[in-house]
C-alpha cells in the first residue's frame, strides 16, 4: 500500500480526490437513512466521467482513507469511467473525444455538445442483508 | 441486496448551492463567482469595480483562500463589505464550497446590495465542479499566464459564463496578445462570451461594468 501511495504521488495529488470522497460517502449514507437501512455497504458504484475533473485513481486511495468508522468501512469501491461523448447538431454525428473541444473536426461546425462525460454519480451499492 | 442508485456525488452541494442562488434573486442581488489562477487579478478586478461603482458599499465579497485575510482587507479599504474564507478550516483547501459561502452570506446585510462577488481559491481545476450559488460565473486569465490555458484547462471554460482576459496591457512584454487568448479560448468552446480589460490602464473597463450592469438586470427584471 505505502509504495501505491508513492507512486500515486508522482501523478497527481489527491487532496481534492479526499474532499470527494468524503461526499460521497455522505451521499450513500443519506441513501441509506432515506430507506431506514443500517448497512454495512459492502460495494459502492460510482461513475466517473471522463470531464468530471476527478481522477479515478486518486478517488480510489481517497476513498480507502476516508471510509473508516463509517457504515462504509468494508465496501469496495467499483468505478466505472463515464466516457467524454460529444455531439454534432450541423452534422448530427456522435463521437468519443479526447479533448473536450466543442468543434466538429468533420465539419466544422461550432455547434456542438457535450452529451457525457461530465458526471460523477453513486449509481448503485451493495448492502449486507 | 443491491440497491440501484442515481445519485450525484455533489447533489447536497447543489441543492444548497441552488437554494442560495433564489435567496440572492428574491433579495434583488446578482451573484458572480470568479474563477481563475493564483495571480491573474481577481482581487484588483474588484478594486478597479469599487472605484468604478456608484456606491462601492453597494457591492459584497465572500473570498476565498487557503490563508490569511489579506484580500478581504483590501477589499474592505476599498469601501466593499468583505468576508474571508479561509479553505483550510473548511475539509479541502483547493475550492471552495456551498456550505462555507452560505456561512458567510449569513453574515453579510445585503439590504442594499447590487452585486455579491464570490472570489474563488486560485485555481484553474478544483473551484470548477462546485457551484456556490452564482447566477454567473467568470473566469479570468491573464496574458502572463501564456495562450494555451484555456485549452490546457478547458473544464474551466466550458462550466463558466464569461472569459475575461486580464493584464491586457502587459501583451507587449510577454508577447502573448488578447486575440492570441481568444484563439485559445474559442478553440474548446466557439461561442463563448468573452472581454479584455487592464485595471492598470482602465481599457475595457467599461465593456466590464456594462456587464455587470445587464446580468443585474436580468436578476432584478
Amino acid at each position: 500500500m505505502a509504495r501505491a501511495i508513492a507512486s500515486l504521488e508522482m501523478t497527481c495529488d489527491p487532496m481534492h480526490e479526499y474532499s470527494i470522497a468524503i461526499r460521497l460517502i455522505d451521499a450513500v449514507e443519506a441513501e441509506l437513512d432515506a430507506r431506514d437501512l443500517d448497512g454495512p455497504v459492502c460495494r459502492v458504484e460510482v461513475l466517473v466521467g471522463e470531464l468530471s475533473g476527478v481522477v479515478p485513481e486518486a478517488l480510489a486511495l481517497a476513498f480507502e482513507a476516508a471510509k473508516a468508522d463509517t457504515r462504509l468501512a468494508t465496501a469496495t469501491l467499483d468505478l466505472t469511467v463515464e466516457p467524454l461523448v460529444l455531439w454534432c447538431i450541423d452534422c448530427r454525428r456522435e463521437w468519443h473525444a479526447q479533448e473536450p473541444f466543442l468543434l466538429c473536426d468533420e465539419c466544422g461546425g461550432l455547434h456542438v455538445e457535450i452529451r457525457s462525460g461530465q458526471g460523477l454519480s453513486v449509481t448503485g451499492v451493495d448492502v449486507e442483508d | 441486496m443491491r440497491i440501484d442508485l442515481s445519485r450525484a456525488v455533489l447533489a447536497d452541494n447543489d441543492a444548497l448551492a441552488d437554494a442560495t442562488r433564489q435567496a440572492l434573486t428574491a433579495a434583488g442581488v446578482l451573484c458572480v463567482g470568479l474563477l481563475s489562477s493564483p495571480g491573474a487579478g481577481k482581487t484588483t478586478l474588484l478594486e478597479a469595480t469599487a472605484d468604478a461603482w456608484d456606491d462601492p458599499s453597494r457591492l459584497a465579497v465572500i473570498v476565498g483562500d487557503v490563508a490569511t485575510e489579506a484580500d478581504a482587507d483590501r477589499l474592505r479599504r476599498k469601501g466593499i463589505p468583505s468576508v474571508q474564507i479561509n479553505t483550510l478550516h473548511h475539509g479541502a483547501t483547493c475550492h471552495l464550497a456551498a456550505e462555507p459561502v452560505a456561512a458567510a452570506l449569513a453574515t453579510l446585510e445585503l439590504g442594499n446590495t447590487d452585486i455579491l462577488f464570490v472570489e474563488n481559491v486560485g485555481n484553474l481545476v478544483c473551484p470548477v465542479g462546485f457551484r456556490l450559488g452564482e447566477h454567473q460565473r467568470v473566469v479570468l486569465i491573464s496574458v502572463a499566464e501564456g495562450a494555451d490555458k484555456p485549452t490546457k484547462y478547458p473544464k474551466a471554460v466550458l462550466e463558466t459564463d464569461l472569459a475575461l482576459i486580464t493584464k491586457v496591457d502587459l501583451a507587449p512584454y510577454v508577447d502573448v496578445s488578447y486575440e492570441d487568448l481568444e484563439r485559445s479560448v474559442r478553440q474548446v468552446r466557439p461561442q463563448a462570451a468573452m472581454l479584455g480589460l487592464s485595471t492598470r490602464t482602465g481599457e475595457g473597463m467599461d465593456a466590464w461594468l456594462d456587464w455587470l450592469r445587464a446580468r443585474r438586470a436580468e436578476v432584478t427584471g
